[in-house]
C-alpha cells in the first residue's frame, strides 16, 4: 500500500558539504513508512515548462514520524536531480510516492543488532536505529565517511542511544581508513545478532563476508537508477547471484535483500 | 459527451490506453489507478517462453526523455494465462495482450493460445522492439515483413489485431499501408526511437544493452508528425502515443488523427496521468462545444 501525497516542505537544509536534509508533511508515508523503504519524489524542472528532469528521484527515508506526518529524506548533491532538489523552499510543494519497496526486518526485543553504514547509507539507517531502539534492541552501529563533517546523522544517532563508532578515510574522526576496518574490533563471540548494512558496495561485499564467517544473518540495502518505483517498468532490475538466469528488481523485490541472497564476491560488474 | 472509441473492433469507453510495458500488468499502481477507469490496458510484452531481459543498467535519463533497454522480460504467457489474465479480466478492464517473438512461428503460436484465454479484447503486434536482437524491430522495418506477420496472426484468431509501428524506419506510411491492406484492424504507434547514452567518466556506454528505445516528452514531436503522416494514408484507427505528459498532449493526437491515445512513461512521473488526461480531454471538448470525441479526431489534419 502507497499512496501519492503532495506535501508541503518543512525543512530543505544543508547538513554538510553538498549534503542536505529535507523534511516535508506527508501524513500518510509518514504513518506507513518503514525503515529500508523508499519515497519516489518528484524534481521540479528548473523552468516551468521544461521536462527536465523527467523521472522522480528514488530515497530511502530518513525518518517519518507518524505523530508529526513528517517524513525526511537525506541526499547528496549529485546531479541534476538532486541540484534542483536543493533548490526547493520551506512552503513550496513536492509530489512524494510512498512508501514503496521492502525495507528491514525488524529484529525482535532483546537481541542486538549492528548496523554498518557509509556515506549516505546512513539514511536508512539512522532510521532503522530509532526503530529498533524503540522496541528495546541494542544497537551498535558503525559508521563510515569520508571526513568527519560528513558524519551528518551522528548526533541524532547518540541521541538515540545508539553505540556509535566512526571511521574516516582522512581520519579527521575515529578510525581512519575504512568503516568495515572497525568489524575486527567486534567481539568474536556474540557480536551481534542480526547485521544490517547500506552504502558502497565494497562495503558491503566485506560486511557480507563478515556475516558469513561469524555465521550471523543479516540483511542490505542496494540502490539502483529507477523509473517507475513500483515494479512496472522492471529498469531497475539487479542479478544477485551471477548464476541467476533471472533478475530481480530492486524497487519492488527490495531495495532490502537477506544478505546471503546476494553474491558480492564477483564484483558488482560481475552481478550483470 | 460521448467519448467512447472503437478501436478497429475493440470498444474503449475512453480514449486512453495504458501502453505496453508501463503499466505491468494492471495492478502496480493499485490504489493510484484503477484498471477498468482507464479505455484499455496493454499489457507488458509477452513471448511464447519466458524472457530474462538485458543485463543492467537497464534504463538512463535523458534531456526530456529517457532510455530503456529492458529487454522484453516476462514471464512468458503460460504464466500470463493463467496468472496476471485471470486478476486483470475480474477487474472489468478491457485488456490488450502485447505479444513479441524471436520467430514468426512464435507470434503464431502466442496468437492462437491467446484466442483461447477469454477475457481478451485484442492483440498488439509487437514487431517494433529496439532492444532485442530477433524479432522485435528488425520485423517492423520491411513493410513485406509487416505485411506477412499481421496475415499469419490474424489467420490465427478473431480478435482485433494491432501492429505497433517502429518509428526507426525511412517510411512509416509503407508500413502502415502494408499493415492495412494485411487486414490489421487498428494501428499502434509509436514505439520508441532507438538512441544511447554515454557515461563520459567510465567512457562507457550507459546502457547494458549500449542501445535503448527513447520515450518521453523529447519524441511527441515525431510522434504527431507519423500519426498525421498515417492518418492521411490508411482508414484503419490508429491508437497514437509517444511522449504524452499532459492532456494538451493527448488532444494534439487526437487532432492528427489518433482515434485513442496510449500513456506510457507520463505514468511514472504521474501515476494518475491517465485520469488526468481523461478529465482534460473531456474539459476540452466541452470548452470547444464538442458533445462526441469522433468530432474532434483529425481536425487538424488537411
Amino acid at each position: 500500500m502507497f499512496f501519492l501525497e503532495n506535501t508541503e516542505i518543512v525543512e530543505n537544509d544543508r547538513v554538510g558539504d553538498g549534503l542536505y536534509e529535507l523534511k516535508c508533511r506527508a501524513p500518510q508515508i509518514a504513518g506507513k513508512g518503514e525503515p529500508g523503504q523508499f519515497v519516489h519524489v518528484e524534481i521540479k524542472p528548473h523552468q516551468a515548462a521544461s521536462a527536465s528532469p523527467l523521472l522522480r528521484r528514488p530515497f530511502s527515508l530518513y525518518g517519518a514520524d507518524a505523530e508529526q506526518g513528517v517524513i525526511s529524506i537525506l541526499y547528496r548533491i549529485r546531479g541534476l536531480g538532486t541540484s534542483l532538489l536543493k533548490e526547493a523552499k520551506p512552503g513550496e510543494y513536492l509530489s512524494v510516492l510512498g512508501p514503496l519497496g521492502r525495507g528491514f526486518t525488524l529484529s525482535g526485543a532483546g537481541s542486538v543488532a549492528l548496523l554498518v553504514g557509509g556515506g549516505m547509507g546512513i539514511a536508512p539507517l539512522a532510521y532503522l536505529a530509532d526503530r529498533l531502539l524503540e522496541s528495546g534492541c541494542e544497537v551498535d552501529v558503525l559508521y563510515g565517511a569520508e571526513t568527519a563533517c560528513e558524519l551528518v546523522a551522528l548526533e541524532k544517532l547518540e541521541q538515540s542511544g545508539a553505540r556509535c563508532h566512526v571511521a574516516t578515510m582522512d581520519g579527521s574522526r575515529g578510525h581512519k581508513g575504512l568503516v568495515t576496518d572497525l568489524l575486527a574490533r567486534m567481539p568474536a563471540e556474540k557480536a551481534a545478532d542480526i547485521i544490517y548494512s547500506c552504502g558502497p558496495f565494497e562495503m558491503m561485499a566485506r560486511v557480507a563476508r563478515f556475516s558469513k564467517e561469524r555465521g550471523i544473518p543479516g540483511e542490505v540495502s542496494l540502490e539502483s537508477n529507477m523509473a517507475c518505483g513500483v515494479g512496472v517498468c522492471l529498469g531497475c532490475a539487479v542479478r544477485l547471484k551471477a548464476g541467476d538466469r533471472d533478475y530481480a528488481k530492486v524497487c519492488s523485490d527490495g531495495p532490502v535483500f537477506s544478505i546471503d541472497q546476494v553474491e558480492f564476491e564477483a564484483g558488482e560488474g560481475g552481478r550483470k | 459527451m460521448n467519448l467512447e472509441v472503437d478501436l478497429g473492433g475493440i470498444r474503449l469507453a475512453n480514449p486512453v490506453v495504458m501502453a505496453s510495458g508501463t503499466f505491468g500488468y494492471g495492478f502496480g499502481y493499485e490504489g493510484l489507478l484503477d484498471p477498468d477507469d482507464v479505455g484499455a490496458i496493454i499489457s507488458k510484452a509477452t513471448t511464447r517462453e519466458p524472457w530474462a531481459g538485458n543485463p543492467p543498467p537497464r534504463i538512463a535519463e535523458t534531456p526530456c526523455g529517457m532510455l530503456n533497454a529492458i529487454g522484453l522480460e516476462n514471464p512468458g504467457i503460460e504464466a500470463f494465462l493463467s496468472e496476471h489474465l485471470p486478476r486483470l479480466r475480474r477487474s472489468g478492464a478491457v485488456v490488450i495482450v502485447n505479444i513479441a517473438g524471436r520467430t514468426f512461428q512464435e507470434y503464431v503460436e502466442l496468437a492462437s493460445m491467446i484466442e483461447t484465454g477469454k477475457g481478451v479484447a485484442g492483440i498488439e503486434i509487437n514487431i517494433s522492439c529496439p532492444n532485442v536482437d530477433m524479432g522485435g524491430m528488425q520485423l517492423g522495418t520491411a513493410p513485406g515483413m509487416v505485411s506477412e506477420i499481421v496475415k499469419a496472426v490474424k489467420d490465427e484468431t478473431h480478435l482485433p489485431v494491432m501492429p505497433k509501428l517502429s518509428p526507426n524506419v525511412t517510411d512509416i506510411v509503407a508500413i502502415a499501408k502494408a499493415a492495412e491492406s494485411a487486414g490489421a484492424d487498428a494501428i499502434s504507434m509509436i514505439n520508441t526511437l532507438q538512441g544511447m547514452a554515454v557515461d563520459i567518466e567510465t567512457k562507457r556506454p550507459v546502457l547494458g544493452n549500449i542501445f535503448g528505445g527513447l520515450s518521453g516528452p523529447a519524441i511527441k514531436p515525431i510522434a504527431l508528425r507519423m500519426v498525421y503522416q498515417v492518418y492521411r494514408a490508411v482508414d484503419i484507427p490508429i491508437l497514437g502515443g509517444g511522449g504524452i505528459m499532459s492532456a494538451k498532449d493527448a488532444i494534439e493526437f487526437l487532432l492528427v488523427g489518433a482515434s485513442a491515445v496510449s500513456v506510457g512513461t507520463g505514468t511514472f512521473v504521474n501515476p494518475r496521468l491517465a485520469m488526468e488526461v481523461k478529465a482534460g480531454i473531456e474539459d476540452y471538448m466541452e470548452r470547444h462545444g464538442h458533445t462526441d470525441l469522433r468530432e474532434i479526431i483529425g481536425a487538424a489534419v488537411s
